[in-house]
């Protein structure tokens, strides 16, 4: 197995060769976009980073009668004069699923395109870059329930419909984290990596618990919070009447007024957030729609990193 | 004090209007969406001064105009100790519904109809206002309560027996459930917006045999103060046969017209002739039909057409339902085009079963050309049989296919369908021979196509028997909207449709032919019927029906604009609606002929069947339906609330004091007030403006 070293993570996050995510999303074609970005990454990389992540992994256990004499290690016997059973797992190639949030809120946009547009940007990303790899990617798209579901494969076509799925406009209503993630859970019967793309703009009770579900399961999982600069700074001039994107209430708001308090809340939710995901053990990054795609998948290898480092860690103990 | 009309109290609200529209916040005009208002707290609005009362007087006195207004409309009583004497009021609403179904065309019946109401007119009080209604297959109105109402007690009973005079039995259908019910609706109209409902009733005049329509009944609910009475009409006789014309079955082997002859439960004859025409000198059938039952027997062939135009049943006491007008069996003329070298009787080829599977059907007329003889204009294809790719055919078959017409491809080879193929515009498809081991079935079968359709059933499902010795492979990819009809149970199509377009003729291509060389298909029970499928397919429309009923509109779709005429029965003619697609004078039996269409089509029209169940309906029917039938002929009494009464009496009380108008002239008072003291307003506040101005 082939380990990855320091330059490559260096390379990623320095991000030479990426483009302007302004400049990015206004291609048509997703697969372009996703092309490009993880090309840029790749150009920028001194050693490649993306080999040898699948697992393989032996271990040796004494023979007992009744066990299946094919397996058993006859260089060992030969070597220790005793029988020894030879046991794989299965080296299978990473099992991903992204799960995209295409609720109402990610249709808002300051910088002149949406949240959604920059988040299925950046899994079709990750989708182009696992499917070169061999990698087996899956897609469920949600919103309070998931309106696409692809499990996670390798096959011929399974990319296109992934990107058939992207491409789909958002549907959706309301954000409701827990319902389509415990329904992830009940699917998913493999361990492998989960990365959930969304603003997380809503109460996070039943969230907590649903994530835990998903680490629980022995399941990787990455969470992008994904927000709009204009969320962010809320730098709003002139009072108006703001629309709710999601439930359609409407508020007078001025925003001269209402700033501080805003900023304070907001900042509150997202160290609950990041809380939360620390407290589960996920791996928590959060980015704005003017980032560089080419950081996230960065922080995407890493973590495959650190799943690595963590399965190698684990076989070490064993050993 | 009362209000009359207290709901209009309601309007004082108004007097909020001046006031929210004083105070009405500024809603800001900019709208923006944001992903999520979770964070936001709402704005207090900022006060201005807008939003200050200045005037107060003037909102004062516009507030109280308005609110006198809703008073005025509220039309206040004063109560007074004493009770308001209510004058009696003696109207009465008569609703005459008389029957004029093809039943009172009995002997005797009609003439009872005029005499016993004009009995029963004299005996009505002065009061009663008289409505006349009749219901056969419509309802109408001959005279309407308003009509009723606006005339004198006199004026208006010499104006429903006036309309009574000139009306006359039809020979449509009996839908006495749609009378009453529209009936019932015309007398709660009339009594709409009366304080005291007036006393009610219904005469029914009907012979209500049992053939009656109550269907309409059994979706209204029957109000409890309105009594029906029915006024009786008894036939002379009991006594009656009908004649009906039965729908030809399916599997009739002949083409014979069957009739069903039909005897009342009441009669005492059962021995009855069929004539033809009206002459007793060609007698048709006798036939034997006990009390309570009816007979179906086929027609012998007419001896002239002239007699054969309708069929009369001597014997029987009424005449009105006895004579059938019966439909002219015109076969469509249609022609097949044969494209290929078999000889019309060889029974090796293809041609010798197609031929002998369309002969002799009594709705077509099927001529088989062939590519030898010249295809006039007036015998165009509906079908092309192609069987071989000859010289003349190669020619031939694409001008036919981009003429519109359909086509039938079976080849005998693998290269003979390959190159009909490629006339049809195919060229990519290949065809080679099947390597079958013994014989292929039909197994996929597409039952929903119109080809199987008819064959859908489960007992006529069954191809199974059939053998195919020899089959081809149609290869390579199909072009867009072809489908497989049947496929053989080693997964070949054996029947493949190409769709066609808006100038281009749909094609089909049979893999396998039907000739004992190839296969079984011309000897089984299943082929005439699909040969006819295929034809009728191509044709593209079944023929419409050459027999109904008096009352339904006759429906014809023409491709062009040319002028058709109707001829009715009694020899005038009347001009085709255009527009509508429909002719609805259809109100007498007889033979109506459409003019102007080539061959002339005659359409026989027949009393409903139901006109000849003239056995009277038994009366608990009736009441089943709701309907609250009533023997006597006294003025019937009407319950009324104490509710009622004191509504009533607050309308005489009010009409008597007239309060509302003193309302009015207040409001009138009030907005002149109001408008001299803005004027005043206004002239001060441009005066101090022009003062600071300068």
């Amino acid at each position: 197995m082939t380990t990855p070293t320091g330059p490559a993570t260096t390379a990623a996050s320095e991000a030479p060769g990426f483009v302007d995510p302004q400049v990015l999303l206004k291609i048509q074609s997703l697969e372009l976009r996703a092309r490009h970005v993880v090309e840029g990454f790749w150009s920028g990389l001194n050693r490649s980073p993306y080999h040898g992540f699948s697992v393989e992994f032996t271990e040796y256990r004494q023979y007992s009668p009744g066990d299946d004499p094919r397996y058993l290690d006859w260089k060992l016997y030969a070597r220790s004069d005793r029988y020894y059973i030879k046991r794989f797992e299965d080296e299978t190639n990473l099992r991903c699923l992204l799960l995209l949030d295409a609720s109402r809120s990610m249709e808002f946009g300051s910088t002149g395109y949406t949240k959604f547009d920059y988040a299925r940007t950046l899994a079709a990303t990750f989708g182009y870059f696992l499917t070169t790899q061999r990698d087996a990617v899956g897609l469920a798209r949600f919103s309070s329930e998931i309106d696409h579901y692809l499990p996670t494969r390798y096959r011929a076509g399974h990319w296109r419909r992934i990107l058939v799925a992207l491409e789909s406009p958002c549907t959706g209503q309301t954000t409701d984290l827990a319902k389509p993630l415990e329904e992830v859970a009940e699917r998913l019967n493999k361990r492998g990596m989960l990365v959930l793309i969304s603003d997380l703009l809503a109460p996070l009770d039943k969230v907590e618990l649903s994530l835990g579900c998903l680490a629980a399961r022995g399941q990787e999982v990455l969470v992008f919070q994904l927000l709009d600069p204009a969320e962010m700074s809320f730098d709003f001039a002139d009072p108006e009447l703001f629309l709710d994107l999601e439930t359609g209430r409407k508020l007078y708001i001025d925003p001269r007024s209402v700033r501080s308090q805003y900023l304070t809340r907001l900042q509150q939710h997202l160290d609950a957030v990041e809380q939360l995901c620390g407290r589960l053990g996920l791996t928590y990054r959060r980015m704005t729609t003017g980032d560089q795609l080419g950081d996230a998948l960065g922080e995407f290898l890493r973590a495959r990193l650190r799943s690595g480092d963590r399965k190698a860690e684990i076989r070490g103990r064993r050993g | 004090m009362t209000w009359l009309a207290p709901l209009y109290l309601a309007g004082a609200l108004a007097v909020a209007a001046p006031v929210l529209f004083h105070l009405w916040r500024r809603v800001p005009r900019g709208q923006r969406t944001f992903s999520t208002l979770m964070f936001l707290t709402p704005s207090p609005p900022r006060v201005t001064s807008l939003s200050k009362i200045e005037h107060w007087l003037l909102l004062a006195l516009r507030a109280l105009a308005l609110a006198l207004l809703a008073l005025a409309f509220a039309r206040p009583v004063l109560r007074v100790p004493a009770t308001i004497p209510i004058a009696p009021d003696e109207t009465e609403f008569v609703a005459i519904l008389v029957d004029t179904s093809a039943s009172l065309q009995q002997t005797g019946l009609w003439e009872q109809v005029e005499q016993k109401l004009n009995d029963r007119l004299k005996k009505l009080p002065e009061s009663a206002v008289i409505g006349l209604f009749r219901f056969d297959d419509p309802w109408s109105t001959l005279v309407s309560f308003s009509e009723a109402e606006s005339l004198g007690s006199a004026a208006n009973r010499t104006l429903v027996q006036e309309r009574l005079r000139e009306l006359k039995p039809t020979w449509q259908g009996t839908r006495v459930g749609e009378g009453l019910v529209r009936t019932a609706q015309a007398v709660q109209e009339a009594q709409a917006g009366r304080t005291l409902p007036c006393p009610q009733r219904v005469w029914l005049v009907s012979d209500l045999q049992s053939g009656s329509d109550l269907a309409a009944l059994r979706e209204f609910d029957w109000p409890d103060d309105l009594p029906v009475e029915w006024i009786t009409l008894q036939p002379k006789s009991r006594e009656n046969a009908g004649l009906q014309l039965v729908a030809a079955a399916v599997d009739s082997a002949d083409d014979r017209l069957r009739v069903r002859v039909s005897n009342a439960a009441t009669s005492s004859r059962q021995q009855f002739k069929l004539i033809w025409g009206d002459a007793e000198a060609t007698p048709c059938l006798e036939v034997t039909v006990p009390p309570g039952e009816s007979r179906v027997v086929a027609l012998p062939v007419a001896p002239t057409i002239e007699a054969g135009q309708s069929v009369l049943l001597t014997g029987d006491e009424q005449p009105f339902d006895n004579r059938l007008w019966l439909p002219v069996r015109q076969p469509r003329q249609c022609y097949v085009l044969y494209l290929g070298d078999d000889a019309a009787d060889d029974p090796k080829g293809l041609r010798y079963y197609f031929e002998r599977a369309l002969a002799a059907n009594p709705r077509y007329e099927v001529t088989v050309l062939t590519g030898n003889e010249p295809v006039l204009a007036n015998s165009k294809p509906a079908l092309v049989l192609a069987t071989e790719a000859s010289p003349a055919v190669q020619d031939l078959l694409p001008k036919l296919r981009a003429s519109g017409t359909d086509v039938l491809l079976v080849g005998r080879s693998a290269e003979g369908l390959r190159s009909l193929l490629e006339l049809c515009e195919f060229p990519d498809l290949r065809v080679e021979e099947a390597a079958t081991d013994q014989y292929a079935l039909w197994s996929q079968i597409d039952f929903e196509s119109k080809w199987f359709a008819p064959f859908a059933e489960a007992q006529f499902a069954d191809f199974s028997g059939i053998h195919f010795w020899k089959h081809r492979r149609v290869l390579g990819d199909l072009p867009p909207g072809t489908e497989t009809l049947v496929r053989f149970d080693d997964g070949d199509p054996a029947v493949l449709q190409f769709a066609g377009t808006a100038t281009v003729g749909k094609a089909w291509c049979f893999t396998s032919g039907w000739q004992p060389k190839d296969s079984q298909l011309s000897r089984s029970s299943k082929f005439v019927p699909l040969m006819w499928q295929v034809l009728e397919t191509a044709l593209g429309e079944s023929s419409p029906s050459s027999s109904q009923i008096v009352g339904q509109p006759l429906r014809r779709t023409f491709n062009d604009e040319h002028d058709r005429s109707v001829v009715l029965p009694d020899g005038s003619e009347q001009p085709w609606p255009l527009t509508t697609g429909e002719f609805t004078t259809v109100s007498q039996p007889g033979r109506y002929r459409i003019a102007g269409v080539e061959p002339e089509e005659v359409i026989a029209v027949n009393l409903a069947p139901e006109e000849s169940r003239t056995a009277p309906m038994p009366l608990e029917e009736l009441e089943a339906a709701g309907i609250k039938l009533s023997t006597s002929a006294a003025r019937p009494t009407v319950s009324v609330s104490p509710d009622q009464l004191r509504q009533q009496q607050l309308v005489e009380l009010e009409e008597r004091q007239q309060l509302w108008r003193w309302l009015l002239l207040g409001v009138l008072g009030l907005l002149i007030l109001e408008t001299v003291l803005a004027a005043r307003r206004g002239a001060n506040g441009a005066a101090s403006n022009s003062e600071v101005a300068a």
